[in-house]
């Protein structure tokens, strides 16, 4: 069964605003180091979405989001058709958010029906904030020089999935959920050889989602687990799996945060609920 | 320079393998001596009897063997910051749990599955009985040795713990030449090979990855280390080298290597490590 949604328009919206400070507080917040860009696409359904994030300054948007980030280089960021669905960093390009990928993740959750506890909207802009984030964390561990003893790939997880918990349990919950749905609604039967990439399979990473959003606040995941969405052997090591994030963040990348700066970021209103609408 | 490896981590990471893989390599190789001075207090050893009596050759073996002791003495040169004691133990399952602020333990019930996944001589991609037993069970003591110091030290770790101790178990092993990267990785491969069993749904929810995953993950680190040429006979046997992953193995080793000089080696005692390091603990036929 097919749902008619607008995802594009709910991306937009929804990370714009979540990423938008709120006018009555709003003061120039701009991290220097982040060159943004938005290339032109060839494709038309790419067009859309050039457009649509353009217009928005999702990128732009970012940068003030991340302006607490104390950078020593550049890291450019930029919106491109890259021939594959994908989204990347890489040391000399930077941050690439492919069109292809955000074509694909809103077709793929406009056609499904999520079940209990999960919401398309809420996957839509999960998923781009979580693949966003993910990309973020892997330019973090290299610009900083972060050591990384697991797999850089679930470590970037863990970076998406902590940042959207700073910011109070209805986003909280929303992109945790949203981005666990995403893996859920992705998954693909495994052969042997798919052991072999570096990112975990879809259903690890739903569940790494869900097991740190638990971790993290447990009152507000405790129907993911008392709904087996998270099987209780997993969710009992949940609050040490946050806490292992927690202690990596504080040790590793608080260092080069302002502060100051970062509770203001923190303390601002970044989604509301018509957003979602 | 963040990629440049200090040669006293790889020094230092020889020689647990130098001191533990010929007493299991080889079983008839007789125990050896370890200066009475060359210890870690902080290390607290015990081979506890299983109350099931069919682990009781393991118990016997393994204490023989003085792998614990081993063990200890490569600790030395580590400074820690509390007590850790390591066991063998009967646990009434496959793992024991590694807890924060807790101590290390090996099941008899996970060497016993390693015995049994052994081949009875050799596979035939020439993993011998004593290859398949002795990088299975160095593969383990690492492992669970990994996380007690990431846990001691404090070390920041990202990505699922579970993962980063296997990484940092490989690591280890591959810092001591080629033939006993070799033995050990080769063994450790064995064994999840043959563990491997078919996950789907909830399975994937386990805080532990897939043992074909794990078997991918050590092969990566082979693939990256120094010691490439050496497995490339392997690995091309196996298919590896044709996997899009081992592509980007050589900059996985690093960014392992950058963690390991970045965080751990900064706990080592340099003078204790240099003891250590000349201690005559692995003969060459013994190897074989």
């Amino acid at each position: 069964m097919k749902y008619r949604v607008t995802p594009s328009a709910i991306i937009c919206a929804a990370v714009a605003l979540f990423v938008q400070p709120h006018a009555a507080t709003a003061q120039p917040l701009q991290n220097s180091k982040i060159v943004v860009n938005y290339e032109e696409p060839k494709k038309g359904d790419h067009r859309v979405l050039y457009e649509r994030y353009k217009k928005r300054e999702i990128l732009e948007q970012l940068s003030q989001f991340l302006s607490p980030l104390r950078l020593p280089k550049k890291l450019p960021m930029q919106t491109t058709e890259c021939g594959t669905v994908n989204a990347y960093y890489s040391k000399g390009k930077g941050l690439m958010l492919c069109y292809e990928y955000f074509h694909d993740l809103e077709t793929r959750i406009a056609a499904e029906q999520p079940p209990a506890g999960y919401s398309r909207e809420d996957a839509v802009v999960g998923g781009f904030l979580g693949v966003t984030f993910h990309e973020i964390g892997h330019a973090l561990f290299d610009i900083l020089d972060v050591p990384v003893y697991g797999r850089e790939e679930d470590a970037s997880d863990q970076i998406a999935g902590f940042i959207v918990q700073q910011f109070g349990p209805e986003i909280a919950r929303r992109m945790i959920s949203g981005a666990a749905y995403m893996w859920m609604a992705k998954d693909k039967k495994m052969t042997r050889t798919a052991y072999s990439d570096e990112h975990g399979s879809d259903l690890q990473r739903h569940y790494n989602f869900l097991c740190l959003g638990y971790g993290g606040q447990p009152g507000v995941f405790k129907e993911f687990v008392d709904k087996g969405a998270l099987p209780a052997d997993r969710a009992r090591n949940c609050p040490r799996e946050y806490q292992q994030v927690r202690n990596a963040f504080a040790k590793t990348i608080l260092p080069f945060v302002d502060q100051a700066m970062m509770k203001r970021v923190q303390g601002m209103q970044w989604l509301r609920a018509e957003d979602f609408r | 320079m963040r990629r440049n490896l200090d040669v006293t981590a790889a020094s230092y990471a020889l020689v647990l393998s130098l001191m533990l893989l010929p007493i299991l390599v080889n079983p008839a190789s007789a125990q050896i001596a370890i200066p009475a001075d060359l210890q870690n207090d902080q290390v607290e050893i015990s081979y506890v009897a299983p109350r099931n009596p069919a682990f009781r050759p393991l118990y016997d073996r393994y204490k023989n063997r003085q792998v614990l002791e081993q063990l200890r003495a490569f600790m030395a040169p580590l400074s820690l910051t509390r007590k850790v004691t390591v066991k063998i133990d009967q646990c009434g399952r496959m793992n024991a749990v590694f807890q924060p602020g807790g101590g290390v333990t090996i099941c008899y019930e996970y060497l016993a599955q390693i015995d049994k996944l052994a081949p009875a001589e050799k596979t035939a991609l020439g993993v011998t009985r004593e290859i398949a037993i002795a990088g299975a069970f160095i593969q383990v003591a690492l492992h669970e040795m990994s996380r007690a110091v990431f846990d001691v030290l404090k070390i920041p770790v990202w990505g699922r713990e579970a993962d980063a101790a296997d990484k940092l178990a490989g690591f280890i092993m591959l810092q001591f030449g080629p033939d006993v990267a070799l033995t050990t990785l080769r063994g450790t491969a064995h064994f999840f090979d043959a563990s491997e069993r078919t996950w789907t749904g909830s399975d994937f929810s386990d805080v532990q990855a897939p043992e074909a995953q794990r078997y991918y993950n050590y092969l990566c680190i082979a693939h990256g280390g120094p010691s490439s040429e050496a497995f490339r006979p392997f690995l091309t046997q196996i298919k590896f080298l044709e996997l899009p992953r081992a592509k980007r193995c050589t900059q996985e080793y690093a960014d392992l290597r950058w963690a390991f000089q970045k965080t751990i080696l900064p706990h080592v005692d340099q003078d204790l490590m240099e003891r250590v390091q000349k201690m005559p603990i692995l003969l060459p036929n013994e190897m074989k």
